[in-house]
Parts: structure tokens; sequence; C-alpha cells
């Protein structure tokens, strides 16, 4: 289990382009995975409808990350197509920028599927398996605000007294 | 201006400082200039659809 020991903010990122004449916010964290520099991060896109975290297949080769022999290969749905995603296990690292140091980060190993072509504009999409099962993730649209507590969180907060 | 190219952002404020056609030659640039405290991400086409979900 990841423990972050606290709560961790993250301000929602905001679009460059307007659409349908509205600023288009994303719920986004910073994280590393493999050998990748921890001072250079990748844009990850909280989403909570995807049952697997995925990851675009070019950042393993800038993790140093081989994909030659996967754990697993799956076809995923994607708008009325499907990709092959190949899943292997990795260091993950979700860190807590801006509001500190590089080197302060939480990490975790999980499986992850490496998908190739890959559209999204975030190359990581952090889903329910290797995200949301390490952390307790609250988003506020009113707010324009992500909260990243421990796992645990989640029990302390709603235990019915009962 | 940076329609489909890959680009790094400085943090917090979310400017673009590097950007490439590839995210290999983005990296190339980063160390090349030897910057760091970045996030990166693809900047959308013009013409790109709204995403809203892959898996």
């Amino acid at each position: 289990m990841a423990v972050v020991g606290g709560r961790w903010r993250y301000s929602y990122f905001e679009e460059p382009e307007l659409r349908r004449d509205r600023v288009v916010f994303r719920p986004i964290v910073p994280v590393t995975l493999g050998g990748l520099p921890v001072e250079r991060a990748l844009d990850g896109l909280v989403d909570s409808g995807s049952e697997s975290t995925l990851v675009a297949s070019w950042v393993a080769d800038l993790a140093g990350l081989d994909l030659s022999r996967p754990d697993e290969v799956l076809r995923i749905g994607v708008g009325g197509t499907s990709v092959a995603a190949r899943f292997v296990e990795v260091d993950l690292r979700l860190h807590r920028w801006p509001d500190t140091a590089d080197d302060d980060y939480v990490a975790w190993r999980a499986e992850v599927g490496f998908v190739s072509p890959w559209r999204p504009l975030y190359p990581v999409l952090l889903g329910q398996h290797g995200f949301f099962d390490e952390f307790t993730v609250t988003c506020s649209r009113q707010a324009l605000e992500l909260r990243i507590e421990d796992a645990d969180t989640y029990d302390l907060r709603f235990t019915d007294p009962s | 201006m940076y329609a489909g190219r890959f680009v790094a952002l400085s943090v917090p404020d979310d400017e673009v400082v590097a950007s490439a056609d590839t995210p290999e030659e983005l990296f190339r640039v980063l160390d090349e200039r030897g910057v760091g405290h970045v996030t990166i991400m693809r900047a959308p086409r013009l013409d790109e659809p709204v995403y809203v979900g892959l898996g």
C-alpha cells in the first residue's frame, strides 16, 4: 500500500482551448515510472472510469522498460475500435509537486497496460487498478481541486458509528 | 503554436518551456538545456475532439 501520510492537494489543470465556450478542467497529478527522472514528471489523468492504469507505449522506451515479454496482452475498447495493451508490473511514483521538492514522492508497484497507438493528451491514465486501489481520491469540480490521501482514510471517514 | 506537439510545462505555472514533435526529441531538448521540474503532455490539435475516456 502506498502511504502519502497526509492530504496531498492538486489544483485542476486548465486546458488551453475552450470547448463549447467554456474551460475544460482536468484532474491531473504528476507521476513518473520506471527509470524516468523524478524532475520530469508525466501528466497523469485521474480517471475513475478506467478499470486499468494505462500508459502511452512511448513512455516505456524513455523509462527503460522492456515490453517484449509482457505479463499479459489484452485488447481494450477505444471509441468503437480496439487497441492492444501490454501489461507489465512497474514502479510508479506520485509526486507532491508543486508544493515540495522533486524527491518528495510516494512509490508503489502495480501492473499497468502500455498502449499503442495512444490518443489521449496525457501520457498516463490512472485507473481503478494501480491507483484508486492505492489511495483515497477525492475530486471537487466546485473547488477545482483533487486530494490524495492514504487508502484507509476512506474507512475512517465513512465508518458507520452504529 | 504548440498544437499537436509534445510540450514540457513548468511547475507550478503551467507555462510551456519546451516543445517537440516527439517525446524522445522533447526529452533530448530538456537534457540539452538541463531543464527539470516540468510535466509532460501533448498539446491538442485544433480539430481534436474532447477526450472522454479510454479503457
